[in-house]
């Protein structure tokens, strides 16, 4: 069965829309790879060129796997494999040429989406799911359409399309929203360089500079009840201990010391409302375990059981690394709230038996000695930790220095050459010199990653964008830690408005890009229309992708009283019987439609009963001509054969109007009835 | 030792054929209640029967490899890309059934044709419905198969080859009816079984022709009437070798092929040869053969224009000529039990 013009158009806009998800990481060549096999494809059905000969299939077929091995340097990564198989759809394209070769094509197609979803999942990513559904589906239909001769014309591909999809879309909804989502089955194949972008575990002091540059969303914040003030939003993410001179680093964390059994937000709400932030946050995949929250860390409400845990320090943190957008809820202690009110604080850094102070002092042997000086000089200046950060915080606010996007490349020595030659620096700049003189004068201090900030959505959610990354510091004062921002006294803007505020006047926010929509929210209408499409986002975000684990037990509680999973099944029966059912009656109907009318249903049955009782009727008897043979046979019946011949006759050729007939066919009918019941009888007397 | 397990497998082969022709012929006698044989049949959903293709198995497998990369992966567009294929898969049996129930197939008159022959059954698919029935495929079982669509109200005639391997009255072969649209997961098909009154005449095979002589049917001289039987052969029918000026339609080319030289046919004779054709006159040939045998020499007496009798065993035509005698001849040979 040869393609048609129709089906191949169509597998190749089908192709084409499921690789638009993979453009995050499929390396340049493979488009030229794309146009390579497509444009040789449509070249053969133009008839310029022939199909391939096997030496250039052969070559292709040694080629691009090569090329995916060199494109992904032979590590076996999602990435790899899905452009495995990318490439491997592209080759199918230029042989495809009959029927069976379009279906392993369409195959291709489902399965290069469903790969595709694997990268993205955003709303835009599901519309882009549904052209490439629609396209493969037409082309499917297409294909079985076409006969030898082609397609006919006029035959409705993309209605038959239309149609199934649109009745398939309610079982789908109920399959999606039923189908209990369990666990994975076995660990997979993760990103192996996943394109997300976010903090990393190691952070020099230009790292978050070139983060900032960034304006896509890190994660959104829903409070539920009080919402803190904006310079109380300090997302903290990791903590930096480690520190070799250049750059600060995650301290590795102990699995065993991790708290895995995290009281759940109802258990603690009962005890003060007011005493904590409650919030849900959807996150973005980062590729990495780290988790946002406010500190102090109370409760937690995972999106299953056990995959949240706590560190010692207080930091949250996922058992896996976050390929996919999820959510989870926190409850965190108000500044207001006393640690020591807690009837069981959850991380050990709030207690008193501070074992590793030695990690927190820890610092290079040589280097920045300015710096150190400076630490022992305030140390002896001012009796308090908070006095020691407060005079390090007048210095900077004193002494002109600029909190830039741009700052110099420092060298060797270079919180030195910060903080006494070239005052200029980012949020890491200030923090990693406010723990290093804090270190260097003997107090324990480690430096925060994180977000501080966000933009208030009118929808009442809070965004975090990319440019939102912060670096702060905690130092260990009393026997707890105590947040210091510097950054707050040389860019006070930062902290309150955030960073567009803060760099007004140098021009330096999202300079790289152009484009960016955050650039132009000052212009009123796109910023109505940014709005609209960061809400859309969020509440996809929100019930479609977050609509797994507790979320979907809840659901399913809620609207249907399913407690379990099980029950979730026996709705899915309940829909397949209910299905049957509807196709039983539809069937059931379409059938009496085709039912022949009565008066030929009554003619049947005195056929059938005039065979049983001997009267010998071919099929095709004239009906008078039967008539006469059941004469024959039957003498008795003589007269109301003749009543029924004559009405038959009168049926047959008077013209008469559709009301009489419709009353003379019902009595016609009753006849017939009549004679065949009778024939019945008297066979019956016969046969005795 | 191993003549034992020969004969074992031998045995098993046989036990196994025995159980597969039960199974064939329960099947034909459920179909043969289920779908009577006739001469017009409309399909309905007691006719029509509905699987998964193989296609569709293969995209059984592809949506459970999906669905495990949804779990795997937690990936809540992927589960709803499968549910969204899977019911729609489902929705496709509807369709499909739709494509070929309320079609209506009905038996057109058709030629005859001898053993070996390619019949070509006419019927009419008359599509009555108010949809498309895309992609059917109808063909007798080991015989090409036809395709056809049909748009709403549409009605076509179509002629499905059918090789004649058995004489006699036409068996009520069963067609099968198929059709994959729209999606080409599931196979819906339907055995359907029409009358079709024709008679299909033994298989022919050319032999020289032998004739008696006999003006009298004695058929209780049967010894003797191979005394008065002559060898025809083509001698008999007068050709000669070619000369120049002959014209060429009357080139005979099958002998002239047998000679290597081009051999012409001699007028006929003017006066119509009467003759008897018998069966006794094959004696010793095997029963099918000597049809065979006299199917040909029916042919070619009739075309000749000769008037002749056939004596068959059970059945008798008498001397006569024309097509209507032809017919009544090969019938005669077709039904001959």
């Amino acid at each position: 069965m040869p393609l048609v013009r129709k089906s191949l158009l169509l597998l190749i806009a089908g192709v084409l829309s499921a690789l638009v998800l993979h453009h995050t990481y499929l390396p340049l060549g493979f488009y030229g790879l794309a146009a390579l096999t497509i444009g040789y494809r449509l070249t053969i059905f133009a008839g310029w060129m022939s199909f391939p000969r096997w030496p250039i299939k052969a070559t292709a077929v040694l080629l691009a796997p090569a090329m995916v091995y060199f494109s992904f340097n032979g590590t076996v990564s999602l990435e790899g494999t899905s452009a495995f198989l990318v490439a491997a759809g592209l080759l199918k394209v230029l042989e495809v040429s009959d029927r069976r070769g379009g279906v392993v094509l369409i195959w291709v197609i489902f399965f290069l989406q469903a790969s595709g979803f694997l990268f993205d999942q955003s709303f835009y990513a599901a519309l882009n799911g549904v052209v490439s559904l629609w396209l493969a589906t037409a082309a499917m239909v297409s294909l079985q359409a076409s006969t030898t001769r082609g397609l006919p014309a006029n035959i409705p591909v993309l209605r038959t399309t239309n149609s199934l999809m649109l009745w398939a879309l309610p079982f789908m909804l109920l399959l999606y929203f039923v189908f209990p989502r369990v666990g994975p089955l076995w660990s997979v194949a993760v990103q192996a360089n996943s394109a997300t972008t976010g903090l990393s575990s190691r952070m020099s002091p230009g790292d978050i500079a070139s983060l900032s540059q960034s304006d896509e969303t890190a994660f959104r914040v829903t409070f539920d009840g009080v919402k803190p003030p904006q310079s109380q939003l300090y997302w903290s993410a990791m903590i930096l201990a480690n520190y070799d001179g250049r750059a600060w680093e995650v301290a590795e964390n102990d699995d065993k010391t991790i708290n895995w059994w995290l009281p759940s937000r109802k258990q603690v709400a009962a005890q003060n409302d007011d005493s904590f932030y409650r919030y849900d946050i959807m996150m973005a995949p980062t590729g990495q375990q780290y988790l946002f929250a406010l500190s102090e860390v109370v409760a937690v409400d995972a999106p299953a059981t056990n995959t949240l845990g706590l560190t010692e320090e207080g930091v949250l943190l996922s058992k896996t690394p976050i390929f996919q957008s999820i959510g989870y809820g926190v409850a965190s202690a108000t500044v207001a709230t006393s640690l020591s009110n807690l009837s069981q604080p959850l991380s050990s850094s709030t207690q008193n038996n501070f074992s590793s102070r030695d990690q927190f002092l820890q610092l290079p042997r040589f280097g920045n000695p300015q710096a150190r000086a400076l630490g022992e000089q305030l140390q002896q200046e001012t009796n308090s930790v908070s006095a020691f950060a407060r005079s390090f915080m007048d210095l900077i606010r004193n002494q002109n220095f600029v909190y830039t996007l741009t700052p110099p490349v420092y060298g060797d020595n270079d919180i030195d050459a910060f903080l006494f030659e070239q005052r200029r620096g980012f949020c890491a700049h200030y923090a990693s010199a406010l723990a290093f003189t804090a270190r260097a004068s003997g107090i324990p201090a480690r430096v925060i990653g994180g977000y501080q900030g966000g933009e208030w959505h009118p929808d009442g959610f809070l965004i975090v964008r990319q440019y939102d990354a912060h670096a702060w510091v905690e130092l260990w004062e009393n026997g707890q830690w105590q947040r210091f921002d510097p950054t707050a006294a040389v860019a006070p803007d930062r902290i309150e408005f955030g960073l567009q505020r803060a760099l007004e006047q140098e021009g330096s926010f999202l300079r790289e890009r152009l484009l960016s929509a955050q650039r132009m929210r000052q212009v009123s209408w796109f910023n109505k229309v940014m709005l609209q499409v960061e809400s859309l986002d969020y509440y996809w975000t929100r019930f479609v992708l977050g609509y797994k684990g507790n979320t979907q037990r809840n659901f399913l509680k809620r609207w249907l009283g399913a407690d379990q999973f099980a029950d979730g099944l026996i709705y899915i029966a309940y829909a397949l019987v209910l299905s049957f059912l509807f196709t039983a009656a539809w069937l059931w109907r379409q059938q009496r439609l085709n039912r022949p009318s009565a008066l030929i249903r009554a003619w049947q049955h005195l056929q059938q009963v005039a065979a049983e009782g001997g009267v010998d009727s071919k099929h095709g008897t004239a009906p008078t001509a039967l008539l006469t043979d059941i004469k024959t046979n039957y003498p008795v019946l003589n007269a109301q054969c003749e009543v029924a011949q004559k009405a038959f006759e009168e049926h047959l050729y008077r013209d008469v109007s559709s009301e009489k007939k419709t009353t003379r066919e019902l009595a016609l009918v009753k006849q017939l009835k009549a004679l065949s019941s009778r024939i019945r009888a008297l066979s019956k007397l016969r046969n005795r | 030792m191993t003549e034992r397990t020969q004969k074992g497998r031998l045995k098993s082969r046989g036990i196994r054929e025995v159980y597969l022709d039960a199974i064939r012929t329960r099947w034909q006698r459920w179909l043969n209640r289920r779908i009577p044989p006739a001469t017009s049949i409309s399909l309905s959903h007691r006719s029509i029967f509905i699987l998964p293709s193989k296609a569709g198995g293969i995209f059984l497998l592809l949506l459970i490899v999906m669905l495990i990369t949804a779990i795997n992966y937690q990936n809540n567009l992927i589960y709803a890309l499968v549910f969204w294929l899977f019911s729609m898969s489902m929705g496709s049996t509807l369709l499909a059934f739709k494509n070929i129930a309320g079609l209506t197939l009905s038996a057109l008159p058709v030629n005859a044709g001898f053993v070996g022959d390619e019949l070509q059954l006419t019927l009419r698919v008359d599509n009555a419905k108010s949809n498309w029935s895309a992609g059917l495929q109808l063909y007798y079982p080991g015989n090409e198969a036809r395709t056809v669509s049909l748009s709403p109200g549409q009605s076509q005639v179509i002629q499905l080859p059918y090789l004649a391997q058995t004489r006699g009255v036409f068996p009520n072969q069963r067609l099968r009816i198929e059709s994959r649209f729209p999606f080409g997961l599931f196979t819906v098909w339907s055995w359907v079984a029409l009358e079709y009154s024709i008679i299909v005449y033994p298989k022919v095979i050319e032999s020289p022709l032998i004739l008696s002589h006999k003006s009298d049917d004695d058929t209780s001289e049967n010894d003797n009437s191979f005394a008065h039987t002559t060898v025809v052969d083509d001698e008999f029918f007068g050709f000669r070798n070619y000369r120049p000026g002959d014209s060429l339609k009357r080139i005979a080319w099958k002998p002239s092929a047998r000679t290597d030289r081009l051999q012409v046919q001699e007028e006929e004779p003017m006066q119509p040869i009467t003759c008897w054709l018998r069966w006794e006159s094959l004696a010793g040939i095997d029963k099918e053969q000597r049809l065979s045998q006299l199917t040909a020499w029916v042919l070619i007496l009739n075309q000749r224009g000769w008037r002749f009798g056939l004596s068959l065993p059970n059945s008798r035509v008498e001397i006569g000529d024309g097509d209507e005698h032809r017919r009544r001849c090969l019938e005669a040979l077709a039904l001959c039990p």
